[in-house]
């Protein structure tokens, strides 16, 4: 029992993470219809970011969040630039072409962050409020997973209203299900997926941040982290937010359990069940079926 | 049956032209160093000219090609101590890769389009890790040492005689996928890269084709990886990684996707970039990603259109002057 718990809330906290990513990568992907590989490097910019900002040092919970929030900021507005410099350029090409336009931009962007911080990695300390554990029925659990958890949820929520009760979210959706129509009803569909990139990159940027504690930081965790949050996104269903919570949660719990009880198989995890989902459901737990030849 | 004979004929000559006489005047020129680079070069031509049978005929671009490379790669590199000639060892290579994506495509057959770029990713990052955590596999170090092996009974570890070994191998891979190039199958993956529908319609079977393309493309990189791992002395897992799956798709955009030739230009330029990038700074990735990045947004046909720019110049060129003298 204690153990099922340790693996549950180990498992929980590492799909906010993923979830928050993976959300903002599914919404560039309504909009833009391609997957976004610079996504990565948000994600480690934002880590670098606080690292950065506190220089590694524990500090209270207060100045850590604002740290983190800063620094969701600051890649949203480089996520913002991307848009305008690549992604604007490309719109209407072949989505392989934007696809591989993003990979160039991630060589660049991973090029960038190695020259300022070296290759070596860096660490951030936990947070000191948040560095102990707490005991759940009989299970020791880590503060931090239950925050993580917690973030998580309120940024879920936060989506969710986003998406269904705001103009940005309906202006979004419009112009994801038909670009040209949008436009022709007068909804500024060129700002709008501008939009869309500032708030994915803020959500990868706050991701990010948030991963900054628990892992060193080095160049590659841009590559780590994209092509687990490509997986949640092709599992959850190309484009689904609710597909991307879902995924998120399969994923985290999977692997929680895994490096609870079979330790050793614990990288495998993700993969396996991504093999397993997709030779089943080749358009995701939550994607429509193609009406494609083939 | 003259025609037959004219193209066979035809495409043999643009062959050797396109590959045997550049290799000549570089084996000639360059330095022993020059020569590494330049074998490097031609694998990477040999890895691309594969990749391209999806990236630019069937258009159905897989991320994890890498891992039938890595695959030719590993497959030599176990059998190092069996003292086996090179004829055995790179058909054994271009089976274990055959086989391997035999497995895979049929898996991923019912993807299509982006999804099955993603897959193919996913699987070749399975594959990555299996290798990775592999102890037998030699995990994170690798295989090592790999020596180069015979041809003909001949010694082949000189720089020199190991280029011409390579050269001699994308001559006779030119030559096959010259041939598939324009043959009826060439042709109907065009049409299926163009059209899915219409090419369904027609009753051709495009599952098939598909799976037939795939597994080409990864047998060809499963030739080059066995290459390289000889040339490099061993196998690493960094042969299988995402990023040479990227960088072996930009080089076929680099070029030209949809031109014969397009691939091998790609590799050219792009493994020299690197080659001095690397002697230059620390950031090679930095400055790649940024010509790439340049090319992609600018010049989405690739090299290629370098070329079609100056051919038609030039023929406008002459097709003037052959109106003055018809005037004079």
């Amino acid at each position: 029992m204690d153990q099922l718990i340790e693996a549950v809330v180990s498992g929980l906290a590492l799909a906010a993470p993923l979830f928050l990513g993976a959300s903002g990568l599914a919404m560039i992907f309504g909009v833009m219809h391609t997957f976004d590989f610079s996504y990565g490097a948000l994600f480690m910019y934002g880590a670098y970011l606080v690292v950065t900002i506190l220089d590694g040092e524990a500090v209270g919970v207060l100045v850590f969040g604002a740290a983190v929030i800063g620094a969701a900021l600051v890649v949203g507005a480089v996520a913002g630039f991307n848009e305008w410099l690549v992604f604007r350029r490309l719109a209407g090409r072949e989505h392989i072409t934007t696809m591989l336009g993003s990979f160039a931009l991630l060589l660049v962007l991973t090029g960038i962050a190695a020259t300022i911080w070296g290759p070596a990695g860096r660490t951030q300390a936990q947070t000191r409020q948040l560095d102990g554990s707490v005991t759940i029925g009989g299970a020791q659990v880590a503060t931090y997973d239950l925050a993580l958890i917690g973030v998580g949820a309120v940024v879920g929520v936060g989506m969710y209203v986003l998406m269904t009760r705001t103009r940005f979210g309906l202006e979004m959706r419009a112009v994801a299900h038909d670009r040209s129509t949008a436009s022709a009803l007068g909804v500024r569909s060129t700002a709008v997926g501008a939009g869309v990139f500032v708030v994915g990159g803020m959500l990868a940027g706050l991701a990010g941040g948030l991963s900054a504690p628990l892992y060193a930081i080095t160049p590659e965790l841009a590559a780590a982290f994209i092509l687990q949050s490509f997986i949640v996104v092709v599992i959850g269903g190309l484009g689904s937010i609710p597909g991307a919570v879902v995924a998120s949660l399969l994923l985290g719990t999977v692997n929680g359990f895994l490096v609870v009880f079979l330790p050793e198989f614990s990288d495998f995890g993700i993969y396996a069940v991504t093999a397993l989902v997709l030779l089943v459901r080749p358009q995701g737990l939550f994607g429509l079926s193609e009406k494609v030849a083939a | 049956m003259t025609v037959t004979r004219a193209a066979w004929l035809r495409q043999a000559v643009e062959v050797c032209l396109v590959v045997l006489l550049p290799a000549a005047i570089i084996s000639a020129i360059a330095t022993d160093l020059g020569i590494y680079v330049w074998t490097t070069v031609v694998i990477y031509i040999i890895f691309a000219m594969g990749t391209n049978v999806l990236v630019g005929w069937s258009g159905a671009t897989s991320f994890g090609q890498a891992a039938y490379f890595g695959t030719g790669a590993y497959a030599v590199a176990l059998l190092r101590e069996r003292e086996l000639p090179n004829e055995v060892l790179l058909v054994l290579a271009v089976l274990a890769s055959a086989v391997v994506a035999l497995t895979l495509g049929i898996l991923t057959l019912r993807a299509v389009g982006l999804r099955f770029g993603i897959i193919t990713l996913v699987f070749g990052q399975l594959i990555y890790l299996v290798v990775f955590r592999n102890d037998g596999l030699g995990s994170e170090t690798g295989l090592y040492p790999v020596a180069r092996s015979t041809v003909l009974g001949q010694d082949v570890s000189d720089q020199r005689t190991f280029f011409w070994v390579v050269v001699s191998v994308l001559t006779i891979v030119a030559f096959v996928l010259r041939r598939m190039y324009q043959s009826s199958f060439g042709l109907t993956l065009a049409a299926m890269r163009d059209d899915p529908l219409r090419t369904v319609a027609l009753g051709l079977p495009i599952r098939w084709l598909r799976l037939i393309s795939f597994v080409l493309a990864g047998a060809v990189a499963g030739l080059a990886g066995g290459l390289f791992a000889q040339q490099q002395g061993s196998a690493s897992p960094s042969m299988l990684s995402f990023a040479l799956s990227g960088h072996i798709i930009l080089i076929c955009l680099l070029g030209g996707r949809f031109r014969f030739w397009g691939a091998a230009a790609g590799a050219i330029v792009f493994t020299w970039a690197e080659y001095h990038l690397r002697s230059l700074t620390d950031a090679t990735d930095l400055y790649l990603g940024a010509l790439l990045l340049v090319i992609v947004i600018a010049m989405p046909d690739g090299l290629a259109k370098l070329w079609d720019l100056t051919t038609v110049a030039l023929r406008s060129r002459s097709r003037t002057s052959d109106r003055d003298e018809v005037s004079v």
